[in-house]
C-alpha cells in the first residue's frame, strides 16, 4: 500500500481531482470538448515543466522562464511582424521557430554558464535573469503587443490532427505504452497499469469524439517523451540525478558538474523558446507582459509531481501528472465559475496540500 | 551493587525484520561497557530506544534506571533520567559560542532574555572540570574535532547525565585528542558514571573498557570481562567466524615494474592558499603504498591533487607509465587508469538518493560523452555482477544504497571505482565507519587487487591496519614526507614519532 501510494500519489490526487469537478459539474468537465481543452491547457505549462524537472532535480531552480517566455515570444512577434515571416508560410514559421529557440537557449546558456563558473546561487540568478529578461522584452516590443501572428503559426497552436491522424497517433502511444510494460514485465504489477490506461482512454476517446488530436498535446507529449529518454537512458541524464543528489561526490566521481548545469539550464531556456511560440500561436500575439508566474505554475507542478526541492529524486512523468493537475484545478474552477481572485486563493491551498502529502517533500 | 540502568527483554522489529531480540544490558556505576558488533547487529537501534528517539510502545521490553522502570516518550525524558547520547557526528551550531552550545536548550534567562554572563561562567564551571584549553566564548566553528567532544560531554555533565552513551567518539579525533578524551572517560568513571562506549577499535575497547557486549544479528551473543579476554575471541565473537589470518602481513606481491614516479610535486590550494609538498615517491605495480601521519597532515590533499582535483594548482613532475603527466581534472586522470575512493563516503562518495546501479556506475559513465546512450539491463546485470564479486549484501540493484551497511556502501564504491578498471587505486581511509566483517574483506580485496598488478595507494589513520596491508610506508607531515618505513622497520612508535617530529618542527618555526 505504501509502495502503491509512493508510486501513484500523483495520479491519485489528480483521480480524486477529476471525480469532485465531475460531480460538482453534472458531468460537464467529462465532456469531449472539456477534456481536450484541459489538454491543450496542460501543454505550456507541461513544457516548462519538463524542463524546470532537469533544473530541479539538478538542485536548481529557474525563476526566468516566465519573463524568457515574454521575450521570446517577442523575438517571434517581431519576426512574424516586423520582418514579415508571418506572411511568408512555413518557411516563415520555420524562420520564427528557429529564432525563439535559439533565443531561448542562449538565455539558458547565460544563467547556466553564471550559475556554473561564478558558483552563484541559481535563486539569485535567475531572479535576476527575470527582471532583465523582462525588461529586454518590453525594450524590443517597446512596451505593447505585437499582433496578428502568421496563418501557420496560428495553426500550428490551435489546430487539430485528422481523425486518422489521431487513431494512428493514439495506436503508437498505446504500442509504445504496452512495449514499456512488457520490457519490465518481470516486476509487473496490474496498479501501476490502472492510471495510465485511465487516462489514456479518457483522453483519446475525448479527441475522436471532438476534433481531433490537438496539436499542442503532440507537442507536450513529444517534450515530455524526449526529456524522459534523456533523463532515463542518457549519461546526461544520469550526471543530473548524480549531481542533485550529492554534489561533491558526483564531482569525485569525475561528473563534469559545470557542463551538466549548463546544459540543464540551455534545454530549459530551449523549452521556454518553445512554449513562448505555441502561445504566440495560441494568442495570436506576441505580449512583453505575457507569462507571468510562468515559472511558478512550472514549479509547483514538478513539485505536486513528486520531485524534490532539494533534487536527486523525481521524474519528467511525476511532472507531467502535476502539470494536468494544476490545468485540472483551473479549468475546473473555471467550470464551476469562480472568480479568478477567489481561484488563485484555491490553487494556493491546493498546493501547498499536495506538497504536504509528498514524503519527498519533507525535510530530513 | 545497583546497577544504573538495565534494559530486560528489549526486542524491535522494522515490518517482518526482527532489529533486536530480547537484548538484556546492565551497566553499573563506575563502569565503562564498550558495546560492539558489526554494522547492522542493532546497537543504533538499542541506543535510539535507550534515548528515548524511539518512544515508548514501538518496542518491547523493559528500561530501569536505578531499578526503577521508566518509559521515554520522546529524547527529552530521556534526558531527564539522566541519560545522554554523544553522536558519532557531532550536531553542533558552528556559529554559536562554546557556552550557547554546551547549554542550547537550557539557556538561562532574566527578563525573557538570555543571561550572557550566567551562561558564561556556567560553561566555564564545566569547561574547567574538563580541564578544556578553550575559552566558552569561542566560536564553535573554531574548535578541533576533539574540542568539539569536549564540548558535547560538558553539555551532557551540566544537565546531571550520569549514564553517557558514546558513539565512535573518537572518529574523527587525532591520537592526541583521543588519549585526552580516554582519561576524561576514566575520571567520570571514577565519579561513578556509567558509560556505554560504541567503538570498532578493538585497542580502544581493551584499553578503556571494563566489560563487552557484542551484538550480532540483533542478539546479545556474547559478554566478558575485558581482562582476560583475547581479541581474537572478541573478534570471532562479532563476526561468527574465524578472520584472524588477515591481520597476518602476507608476502609483497610488488613487482620491479615502476608504474608511478612523482618528483617535486608541490600543490597550492587555490581558496585556502595552503601549500603542500614537495612530495617525491615511486610506486610500483603490485605493491601497495601506505601514507600515514596525523589528521591535517596533508595526505588526502596532496594524493588528491595528484589526481587533479581542480581545487589547485600543482607544480613538479608526475611520470605514470614512463611518460610525463600533468591532469588537472579528474576525468583526466580516471581516464588514464586512476581510480580513488574518497576519504569521507557520506560527503565524497554515495549519491543518498540514488540506486545501488546508478550509484556503481557512475565513474564509468563520466567518462563518455553526455549524450550517450545508456542501457538499463545492460547496467544492471553488470551491476549484480560487480557487487557479487565484492560479496556486498543487497537484494536489488535497484534498491536505494542509505538502504545499505556503510561496510556494504563501500563495497558499491569499490565497484563503481574497479568498473573504470584503474591500474592505480587510491583508498583513502578505505574501511572508517566499516565494521569489522567488512572490514577483513576489504583488506583482502586490497591484497588480491595488488597481486592481480594493480599498484595501490593507502591512506589510513589505523596503524595496525595500515602495517597489515602495507609493503611500505610513507610518514607525512606538515603537507610532507617524514621518513620511510620498510616492511622489516614497521613499528607503531616508529611511525607516531616521526609524524609527531615535525609537527614539533612547524611550530617551532
Amino acid at each position: 500500500m505504501k509502495q502503491f501510494l509512493k508510486t501513484n500519489g500523483a495520479w491519485l490526487g489528480f483521480l480524486t481531482l477529476a471525480i469532485i469537478l465531475t460531480v460538482w459539474t453534472g458531468g460537464d468537465f467529462l465532456s469531449p470538448r472539456n477534456l481536450t481543452n484541459l489538454i491543450r491547457q496542460t501543454s505550456i505549462n507541461g513544457i516548462l515543466a519538463a524542463g524546470m524537472t532537469m533544473i530541479i532535480l539538478t538542485g536548481g531552480i529557474d525563476l526566468s522562464i516566465g519573463s524568457v517566455v515574454a521575450l521570446c515570444g517577442v523575438v517571434v512577434g517581431l519576426s512574424q511582424v516586423n520582418y514579415g515571416l508571418g506572411t511568408m508560410g512555413v518557411m516563415g514559421l520555420w524562420l520564427s521557430a528557429g529564432v525563439a529557440l535559439i533565443a531561448g537557449v542562449l538565455i539558458g546558456l547565460v544563467n547556466g554558464a553564471l550559475i556554473a563558473t561564478l558558483r552563484l546561487a541559481p535563486f539569485i540568478i535567475t531572479l535576476g535573469m527575470m527582471v532583465v529578461a523582462r525588461g529586454l522584452a518590453l525594450i524590443f516590443s517597446g512596451g505593447s503587443s505585437i499582433s496578428p501572428m502568421g496563418e501557420n503559426l496560428n495553426e500550428l497552436a490551435g489546430g487539430y490532427f485528422s481523425e486518422f491522424a489521431t487513431i494512428i497517433f493514439l495506436g503508437c502511444a498505446a504500442a509504445i505504452f504496452f512495449y514499456s510494460f512488457w520490457k519490465e514485465r518481470k516486476n509487473f504489477r496490474f496498479v501501476n497499469l490502472i492510471f495510465p490506461l485511465f487516462a489514456f482512454i479518457l483522453f483519446g476517446q475525448s479527441f475522436l469524439r471532438y476534433k481531433g488530436f490537438p496539436n499542442l498535446a503532440l507537442f507536450l507529449i513529444l517534450i515530455i517523451g524526449v526529456t524522459w529518454i534523456i533523463l532515463n537512458h542518457t549519461v546526461f541524464g544520469r550526471s543530473v540525478y548524480a549531481v542533485g543528489s550529492n554534489e561533491k561526490a558526483a564531482y569525485w566521481a569525475g561528473v563534469p558538474l559545470k557542463r551538466v548545469k549548463i546544459i540543464a539550464y540551455a534545454l530549459m531556456g530551449l523549452f521556454a523558446g518553445l512554449a513562448s511560440l505555441l502561445l504566440s500561436g495560441r494568442l495570436n500575439g506576441a505580449d512583453p507582459n505575457a507569462g507571468q508566474l510562468f515559472e511558478l505554475d512550472a514549479i509547483a507542478a514538478v513539485v505536486i509531481g513528486g520531485v524534490s526541492l532539494k533534487g536527486g529524486v523525481g521524474t519528467v512523468t511525476g511532472s507531467l501528472i502535476g502539470a494536468l493537475t494544476m490545468a485540472t484545478l483551473n479549468n475546473g474552477m473555471d467550470l464551476l465559475g469562480v472568480s479568478s481572485f477567489y481561484q488563485m486563493v484555491f490553487k494556493g491551498l491546493i498546493i501547498i496540500l499536495a506538497v504536504s502529502l509528498d514524503r519527498n517533500q519533507r525535510e530530513a | 551493587m545497583l546497577p544504573l540502568i538495565s534494559l530486560k527483554n528489549i526486542s524491535k522489529s522494522f515490518g517482518i525484520v526482527k532489529a533486536l531480540r530480547s537484548i538484556q544490558l546492565e551497566v553499573q556505576p563506575g563502569e565503562i561497557l564498550a558495546l560492539v558488533g558489526e554494522n547492522g547487529a542493532g546497537k543504533s537501534t538499542l541506543m535510539k530506544i535507550l534515548s528515548g528517539v524511539y518512544p515508548v510502545g514501538e518496542f518491547e521490553g523493559v528500561i530501569e534506571v536505578r531499578n526503577q522502570p521508566v518509559s521515554f516518550r520522546s529524547p527529552r525524558d530521556s534526558e531527564a533520567q539522566g541519560i545522554a547520547l554523544i553522536h558519532q557526528e557531532l550536531s553542533t551550531f558552528p556559529q554559536l559560542s562554546v557556552a550557547e552550545n554546551m547549554m542550547v536548550g537550557h539557556w538561562p534567562t532574566q527578563k525573557g532574555l538570555v543571561d550572557h554572563r550566567s551562561l558564561q561562567k556556567k560553561a566555564e564551571h564545566w569547561l574547567k572540570i574538563l580541564a578544556a584549553d578553550f575559552s566558552p566564548m569561542q566560536k564553535m566553528s573554531t574548535l578541533s574535532p576533539g574540542q568539539q567532544q569536549v564540548v558535547e560531554i560538558g553539555k551532557a555533565l551540566s544537565r546531571n547525565s550520569k549514564i553517557l552513551i558514546l558513539d565512535e567518539p573518537t572518529s574523527s579525533l587525532t591520537h592526541r585528542e583521543t588519549k585526552k578524551l580516554f582519561s576524561l572517560l576514566q575520571d567520570l568513571r571514577k565519579q561513578g558514571c556509567a558509560l556505554i562506549y560504541i567503538s570498532h577499535r578493538m585497542e580502544e575497547i581493551f584499553y578503556l573498557a571494563d566489560r563487552v557486549v557484542v551484538l550480532r544479528d540483533g542478539q546479545n551473543v556474547f559478554t566478558s570481562e575485558v581482562k582476560g579476554l583475547k581479541q581474537a575471541d572478541l573478534i570471532r565473537a562479532m563476526v561468527g567466524r574465524e578472520l584472524e589470518q588477515a591481520f597476518q602481513p602476507q608476502i609483497s606481491s610488488a613487482s620491479s615494474n615502476i608504474i608511478l614516479e612523482v618528483e617535486d610535486f608541490c600543490a597550492h590550494h587555490l581558496a585556502s592558499a595552503k601549500k603542500y609538498g614537495p612530495l617525491h615517491f615511486s610506486l610500483a605495480q603490485g605493491e601497495i603504498l601506505g601514507f600515514s601521519g596525523l589528521l591535517g597532515a596533508g595526505r588526502s590533499e596532496i594524493l588528491q591533487a595528484l589526481c587533479g582535483d581542480e581545487a589547485y594548482t600543482t607544480s613538479g613532475e608526475v611520470k605514470f607509465k614512463k611518460s610525463k603527466k600533468a591532469f588537472g581534472k579528474l576525468q583526466k586522470a580516471y581516464r588514464q587508469g586512476f581510480g580513488l575512493v574518497p576519504e569521507d563516503r557520506k560527503v565524497q562518495s554515495i549519491l543518498p538518493t540514488r540506486s545501488l546501479s546508478e550509484n556503481t556506475s557512475v565513474v564509468r559513465l563520466a567518462q563518455k560523452s553526455l549524450f550517450s546512450w545508456v542501457s538499463k539491463s545492460i547496467e544492471k546485470s553488470r551491476t549484480e555482477k560487480d557487487l557479487k564479486v565484492l560479496r556486498t549484501r543487497f537484494h536489488s540493484t535497484e534498491q536505494t544504497i542509505t538502504e545499505l551497511s556503510g561496510g556494504n556502501q563501500q563495497k558499491v564504491i569499490f565497484a563503481r571505482v574497479m568498473q573504470n578498471s584503474p591500474e592505480i587505486l587510491i583508498l583513502d581511509e578505505p574501511t572508517r565507519g566499516v565494521d569489522v566483517g567488512a572490514k577483513f574483506e576489504i583488506y583482502q580485496l586490497a591484497r588480491q587487487w595488488a597481486q592481480e598488478g594493480k599498484a595501490i595507494i593507502l591512506i589510513s589513520s589505523d596503524l595496525p591496519e595500515l602495517m597489515a596491508l602495507s609493503d611500505r610506508i610513507l610518514v607525512m607531515a606538515g603537507g610532507r614526507i617524514q621518513g620511510q618505513l620498510l616492511k622489516s622497520e614497521f613499528q607503531e612508535e616508529a611511525i607516531i614519532k616521526l609524524a609527531i617530529q615535525a609537527d614539533s618542527k612547524v611550530e617551532k618555526i
